[in-house]
């Protein structure tokens, strides 16, 4: 059923996702054509800067909407009048929080990557590619030189992995704050605000007395590139614990909330 | 005897410092149509809502088929909220696909032979319907399912009275002998004909549950009658 429920959920928002990347793609390949066919004269000045506003709108455009169809989709899908179908289908809780927790982090990543296109078709020209390679080189040569290949891989595969958990924690964190908030009868969105400013200053809370205790415990001094590699992999180290922790803690409160609290009007 | 495909059992819900329902003690058997009629406001929805699983009870027990709300008994009740639960974005297609996706006991057939009789072709947009064609198409997808329990939370509420005949032919024509149908309202006199049994509820409470017939003849009124005595102002 979970693959059913996540073919729904691409469905819904890849309407509305899905055209925004065309459109990224559009404007950059204008933005590309103009900036290779003109000249930096009069004429063409005001195509240009218009056309690099509307460039960097379309960009951030993508990134709000997509954070915003990852709230309306919680919200209006599951507490709203939608809930009513939603929540007498024949699957469990936990099915209609995971098909909407992977279908959001797949479209998040998918806008990155999109970015990441869009930079590299406007940046593209002939020995761009031999660049990028010469560069990575480069910077091998020295990890190399320096002896820190295991602890670049090492911090390598811990930012991947941070950066997965911080995705999944913080879309888990609203959810998190809709479940809470749907409690409040007739103040639903004011309700779910107010959850999740509190939650977030919990975790500021948290943070602050976990960089407190790392601080007391360890002595950071950073001189040389070993050292700074050491203090990266475990900042990096503890905030992967701290925020799988809280990931958990958030689907469990989503969890509870939907099967045994869920209030619908 | 038969399991009852509704069995509540001292069953409690209560919101805040308001109770709901009170200690609800109730059997609904397998092949009947059931009215129950109460005021508003009186735990008709609340006590539809625990059957359909969207609610906890508070205390007690409700159990659908002998199971605890759940996969299992979701799969086997078909329930028509008060609400217009259908997806804005969607087309009447898209709701065929996705209630067949969900629901093993939906009959395509059946809803696409009952939209075209009221004239909604399966292109039609939700966002584009009067909010009485919505409630057709999804009476119409509650009715093409072959469940074993109809929870029906004031079907005819919102349409008009010709749409109304055709939706009360729909559930009568529609549901298997052995399913049971239950039907909140509390306009009686338009359903009266088609009920087995009635159960009034009144406060949280079951104060009357009898078949129509034992009605009928016990006290020579028609439950309509009966209603507007036992709930008189």
């Amino acid at each position: 059923m979970l693959n059913k429920l996540i073919k729904y959920e691409f469905k819904a928002t890849g309407r509305t996702i899905l055209p925004l990347y065309l459109a990224v793609i559009v404007v950059t390949f204008i933005n590309k054509i103009l900036f290779t066919f003109t000249t930096d004269t009069f004429a063409f000045g005001i195509p240009r800067i218009l056309s690099i506003l509307l460039y960097v709108f379309i960009i951030i455009a993508m990134f709000v909407i997509t954070y915003l169809i990852m709230i309306q989709r919680f919200y209006k899908n599951l507490m709203k009048d939608e809930g009513y179908l939603m929540f007498t289908l024949p699957v469990n809780p936990s099915a209609l929080i995971a098909s909407k927790l992977i279908v959001s982090s797949i479209w998040t990543v998918l806008s990155v990557f999109v970015s990441i296109l869009s930079v590299f078709i406007l940046a593209f020209e002939k020995g761009l590619i031999g660049n990028i390679a010469d560069g990575f080189n480069e910077f091998f040569y020295y990890i190399d030189l320096l002896e820190l290949n295991s602890a670049a891989t090492c911090v390598f595969i811990e930012m991947i992995l941070y950066a997965i958990v911080a995705l999944v924690t913080s879309i888990l964190m609203i959810y998190c704050a809709i479940s809470l908030g749907q409690l409040f009868n007739g103040h639903k969105v004011a309700g779910s605000f107010a959850a999740y400013i509190g939650i977030y200053m919990v975790m500021q809370l948290v943070s602050t007395i976990m960089l407190t205790v790392l601080g007391i415990t360890n002595n950071f001094v950073i001189t040389t590139p070993q050292e700074l590699t050491s203090f990266l992999q475990t900042i990096l180290c503890a905030s992967l614990i701290v925020y799988t922790i809280l990931g958990i803690v958030f689907y469990l409160v989503s969890h509870y909330m939907l099967k045994n609290k869920l209030n619908l009007e | 005897m038969t399991q009852p495909i509704l069995q509540c059992k001292r069953l409690t819900k209560v919101f805040g410092a308001k109770t709901a329902l009170a200690e609800v003690s109730l059997e609904l058997p397998k092949g009947k149509i059931i009215g129950l009629l109460g005021p508003n406001g009186s735990g008709k929805t609340t006590l539809i809502k625990l059957a359909a699983g969207l609610l906890k009870p508070s205390e007690g027990e409700i159990r659908v088929d002998g199971n605890l709300p759940g996969i299992e008994t979701k799969a086997v009740v078909s329930y028509l909220p008060e609400r217009t639960y259908l997806s804005d974005w969607m087309r009447v297609c898209d709701v065929l696909d996705f209630f067949e996706d969900f629901y093993a006991d939906f009959d395509r057939a059946r809803a696409v032979d009952m939209l075209e009789r009221l004239d909604i072709t399966t292109s039609a947009k939700i966002k584009t319907m009067s909010k009485g064609t919505k409630e057709k198409v999804q009476l119409i997808l509650v009715m093409s399912r072959k469940a074993s329990l109809y929870l029906l939370d004031e079907p005819i509420g919102g349409v008009d009275p010709a749409a109304r005949d055709y939706i009360l032919n729909t559930i009568i024509s529609n549901y298997d002998t052995n399913a049971t149908v239950i039907i909140s309202t509390h306009l009686i006199a338009d359903i009266e004909q088609v009920l087995d049994e009635v159960v009034f509820i009144s406060k949280g409470n079951v104060v009357l549950h009898s078949s129509v017939d034992e009605i009928r003849e016990q006290n020579g009124k028609s439950v309509d009658d009966l209603f507007r005595e036992v709930f008189k102002c």
